[in-house]
């Protein structure tokens, strides 16, 4: 029986370093004459890592595609006419278009879930420098934030406009499973006063059905009727030109992205193009059309050097943590620190494989879980008997003070902004881990140690 | 003894309002003091097509913008070009600062072809901000609900109103040091305020439980 139990403190004891070894060193194997260390790297946020460095600067050009850089002599005797032809009127260079664009350009970065980003306006000039986390969606969001948003249904013939923004109410990407395969739409949903412009346009440009019956009978007029179409556009890009077959009474478009597939691939493709355009609609027309000036990738400015000094600092604090449960608690005391010093091994590995990204804010949330997990080590410690039920009463009471911090932490972790989702996932996780740790390592090895 | 401890509990609270009441006049007044990342900047960007140190440059700069705020950081994935951001800069400091990159490394690189000059607008700090207020009003919300269930059986509404106190005054004396000791806001602000908030919640909660329970 006694066999049996420090059998079972030898395993955790081996298991804790084990562990320890994995999380502070890592498996490193060679692969192809190098050492590759096999444990997940940790995710760095932009404060950490870096950032894209994105400059939109207001369209300085004309609408012929020429940058207005004339002489002064030049701009006075073309005045009037280089107003007119400015893709960005003068008039239309205020300080609230300006605000208004840095609004819409905020929604499609969060519409794309770009969770964290800065941006910086000047309210003279309109430009604006943004910085967004470097990742798989940066181009994306760069060619997003940059798109005017314009819808326009015209007349294919005459070109008048007849309908716009204003007009729209929601647009959204959906699914439909067909005999070829699923395929795409993007569903274009019209307020009361598009509901009626759309059901007028369907009326007027719809093909008659007696007339599709007998074509030869009404040769020329068809081909009148036929060719009254209406094309729609976004961001001054054809998107298609048709007629409609019947009256839309519903206020709802829908467009097929792509072709139908059965391939996951092609299918979120397709998914992620509606997903733009409907962000792009959703958020609205910029009120002014900005150019792409700097795009560069820019490294933090906490370099790795100053990053393992925090982490010098942070070692010397839990060694410190440590010492002092070895001199004050002795023999229990020991064991509380190896299974201490296990717990934040296995907790640095759980903030690698849980994908949680580290920014600042993940960093202190660390340091407040091993706060935790310490003043749970020396509330253990002060039980006069260390026995199963005191570990169990010990650990209840602690349950209770960490349910307030769960609280934080779950609001914290669907806040949409990356810097609190990384405090409040890395404490969601390290609370987890502290019940978890306590029950299944912490009690088994006390629980041995002191019968 | 009792009447000693609540004479010093008095004058504890007294300090920690008149702190309070500094800090917000000095915030409302003076501001706060932002790092150089929030506020408006200007960054030179030196293509040096060269490794480099960021130290380095940092003390190259540092004698440039003696008196000025310096942040350097490396720019695309070959880390051969450089961004110096400081609050302002003539075109003589420009030179200077390029004519000592060029001489510590033995480069001739030129104002014309290697440099660009990039003029920042400041970050708001309310932007900054306002995310962390939210998620701190909600999850202060849900957790005064807690308090209010947990102690039910209680005097509810003294514990919540105290509780509520204590941790709404731990963070105003936090932005209330910060504002007084004019400790830049940067990237460690809203960390800090999140962990103290987590400190303070569970320091009460620590208090209710050995109180009640």
């Amino acid at each position: 029986m006694k066999l049996n139990k420090e059998l079972k403190i030898i395993f955790i004891t081996l298991m804790i370093t084990l562990i320890c070894l994995v999380s502070f060193v890592g498996i490193n194997v060679e692969r192809t004459g190098t050492m590759k260390n096999l444990i997940s790297k940790y995710k760095l946020g932009m404060d950490l890592e870096g950032y894209r460095g994105i400059e939109l600067k207001v369209d300085e050009s004309t609408k012929g595609g020429q940058t207005q850089d004339k002489t002064d002599s030049e701009i006075e005797t073309n005045e009037t006419e280089e107003k007119s032809e400015l893709i960005n009127p003068i008039q239309e260079r205020t300080t609230q278009n300006y605000e208004k664009s840095k609004r819409i350009i905020i929604s499609r970065l969060k519409d794309l879930k770009v969770n964290n980003y800065i941006i910086k306006q000047d309210l003279e000039t309109g430009k604006m420098t943004i910085q967004i986390p470097e990742d798989d969606k940066t181009d994306t969001a760069v060619s997003l934030i940059q798109s005017l948003g314009k819808f326009e249904i015209k007349d294919t013939q005459t070109g008048e406009i007849l309908m716009n923004n204003s007009d729209l109410k929601k647009v959204s990407v959906g699914y439909a499973n067909q005999e070829q395969g699923v395929s795409v739409y993007l569903n274009i949903e019209f307020n009361k006063e598009g509901k009626e412009k759309l059901r007028n346009i369907t009326t007027a440009y719809v093909q008659k059905q007696d007339e599709q019956e007998s074509p030869e009978n009404a040769n020329t007029e068809n081909q009148t009727e036929e060719a009254k179409t209406i094309t729609m556009y976004i961001d001054d890009e054809e998107i298609m030109s048709t007629a409609f077959d019947a009256e839309n009474n519903s206020g709802l478009l829908q467009l097929s992205i792509g072709t139908s597939s059965n391939n996951q691939s092609d299918i979120q493709d397709y998914f992620e193009q509606g997903t733009q355009i409907a962000s792009r609609l959703n958020s609205g027309n910029l009120p002014i059309k900005f150019e792409l000036g700097e795009n560069r990738y820019i490294l933090s400015d906490i370099t790795s050097n100053e990053l393992d000094i925090m982490i010098c600092v942070e070692i010397v604090i839990f060694t410190l943590m440590t010492i002092y449960m070895v001199i004050k608690y002795k023999e229990n005391g020991l064991a509380l620190s190896i299974l201490f010093i296990g717990f934040v091994a296995l907790y640095l590995l759980l903030i690698r494989y849980t994908n949680v990204v580290l920014t600042i804010e993940g960093l202190f949330a660390i340091a407040f879980i091993i706060i935790l997990q310490f003043i749970l080590s020396i509330n253990i410690l002060r039980q006069k008997q260390i026995t199963s039920e005191s570990l169990n009463k010990v650990a209840l009471k602690e349950i209770y003070k960490y349910i307030p911090i769960f609280i934080i932490a779950i609001v914290a972790a669907f806040s949409g902004w990356s810097p609190l989702e990384s405090f409040g996932m890395s404490i969601f996780w390290g609370i987890v881990l502290i019940i978890i740790y306590h029950f299944i390592v912490t009690k088994v090895f006390l629980k041995n140690q002191n019968d | 003894m009792k009447k000693a401890k609540i004479c010093n509990n008095k004058i504890l609270q007294l300090i920690l309002i008149v702190i309070i009441v500094v800090g917000l006049v000095i915030t409302a007044t003076i501001g706060l003091n932002v790092s150089l990342i929030y506020m408006k900047n200007t960054t030179i960007n030196i293509k040096l097509d060269t490794s480099f140190e960021n130290s380095d440059i940092k003390n190259i700069a540092k004698e440039v913008y003696q008196d000025q705020k310096v942040l350097v950081q490396k720019v695309e994935i070959y880390e051969d070009m450089v961004a110096v951001t400081v609050q302002h800069t003539t075109d003589e400091q420009k030179q200077e600062l390029l004519n000592k990159v060029n001489a510590f490394y033995g480069l001739e690189k030129s104002i014309e072809e290697d440099v660009t000059v990039e003029n920042n607008s400041n970050v708001r700090l309310r932007s900054v901000l306002e995310e962390c207020i939210s998620t701190l009003a909600i999850s202060f919300i849900l957790v005064m609900i807690y308090i209010a269930i947990r102690y039910r059986k209680n005097n509810v509404i003294d514990i919540i109103t105290k509780s509520s106190v204590k941790i709404v005054e731990i963070q105003f004396l936090l932005l209330s040091i910060i504002a007084i000791t004019r400790l830049p806001v940067n990237r460690l602000t809203v960390p800090t305020v999140l962990f103290v908030y987590g400190v303070s919640v569970y320091w009460v909660i620590s208090r209710l439980e050995k109180k009640f329970k």
